[in-house]
């Protein structure tokens, strides 16, 4: 019987293991998507000041990403859908909405000559 | 040599223990079996869950990128024309994702359905954020003796120049760079090469009098946010 038992944890180890398995990553890829719809809007604005484009703006200097902040959040806000928050992080801060711990987050970031621009968002 | 060493060279035990283990043997197949095919049906149920209309979800994410990335529909990168995409067909989402062919289809933008094929009513959708927008048109006459600078970016820009009697406008600049010349005079409508990457200030280059005026005509892209779903079912 000892030999039935030891069998039975093995296949029952075998079982939880698929029981356990992750649930499908859906919900982060629809995150996904999200940011990296709010970095493509990022791209395709002209800023407010000089340069190319907002997301090179905010990535410039910090001058430039204190003046770009404020109409990038408000554009960001009005596009992205009601039911989704973000935060943008620059090499010179970040600014959105403070992020809540525990959420199941998107992630999309799109690297400037200037540096590193991290969106990140989440269903508020 | 101890008496269990002994006992077990022995053909036959003599207590009975082969039938007792025979039992058990029993119990334990059962057992073992039942535990397995249940262990099975968990398997079975993980997969079923883990494969959920993932054919569905790739060719409803495709399309969706597709639609979004499509130049046929872009105003410029970044930006789709609202009337490109409200003028969808069913056949321009087959061209653009060959994988909807046989499928239900149905594409909205800001909820309102602009492409819809068959029902998709059990499909997936997928929804994308995304810039639609149009090309304003914004005129503007200015005198050619002074400097203009254009209060939105654009790549499309057209200068109707009507220069006064005795003026020669003998070349146009944008951002001190000459982009129009002509020694002999430049009059009329002109297509002006400016950059939609930074913000242009259109000037002019006079000989003789400093009289007349030109008509600044820009095609800035007016573009918003809107929400783009598609939704695909068998």
């Amino acid at each position: 019987m000892v030999e039935a038992a030891i069998g039975v944890v093995l296949v029952l180890s075998v079982a939880t293991s698929f029981a356990l398995a992750p649930a499908a990553p859906d919900e982060t890829a629809r995150l996904d998507a999200h940011a990296a719809d709010a970095i493509a809007v990022l791209r395709a604005d002209a800023p407010v000041g000089a340069g190319a484009t907002r997301l090179t703006a905010l990535t410039r200097s910090a001058t430039a990403e204190r003046r770009e902040q404020a109409p990038a959040r408000s554009r960001l806000a009005s596009v992205l859908p009601d039911t989704v928050a973000f935060r943008v992080r620059t090499p010179y801060g970040s600014f959105g909405d403070p992020r809540p711990p525990g959420a199941t987050v998107g992630v999309a970031s799109a690297t400037t000559h200037h540096g590193r621009l991290t969106v990140r968002v989440w269903y508020a | 040599m101890n008496a269990d060493c002994r006992r077990s060279r022995g053909s036959v035990p003599r207590d009975g223990r082969g039938q007792a283990n025979l039992a058990a043997v029993a119990a334990s197949v059962v057992v073992l079996v039942t535990v397995t095919v249940l262990a099975v049906a968990i398997a079975e149920g993980a997969m079923v869950d883990a494969n959920r209309d993932p054919a569905d979800r790739r060719v409803a994410a495709t399309a969706a990128d597709r639609l979004v990335d499509a130049e046929s529909l872009a105003l410029r990168e970044g930006v789709l024309n609202r009337s490109a995409v409200e003028t969808l067909t069913a056949a321009d989402v087959d061209r653009l994702a060959p994988l909807t062919g046989d499928r239900s289809i149905r594409v909205a933008l800001d909820g309102e359905t602009v492409v819809e094929r068959g029902d998709p009513a059990g499909g997936v959708t997928v929804r994308r954020t995304v810039l639609v927008g149009f090309r304003d048109r914004r005129s503007r006459t200015v005198a050619l003796s002074e400097a203009t600078t254009l209060a939105a970016r654009t790549d499309r820009l057209t200068a109707d120049l009507d220069p006064g009697p005795n003026t020669t406008v003998e070349a146009v600049r944008v951002n001190d760079r000459i982009v129009l010349r002509d020694a002999d005079g430049l009059a009329g409508r002109h297509g002006v090469p400016v950059s939609r990457y930074a913000n242009a200030t259109v000037t002019f280059d006079l000989s003789g009098n400093s009289t007349g005026t030109a008509t600044l005509i820009a095609r800035p892209t007016n573009a918003s946010g809107a929400d783009l779903a598609v939704t695909v079912g068998d």
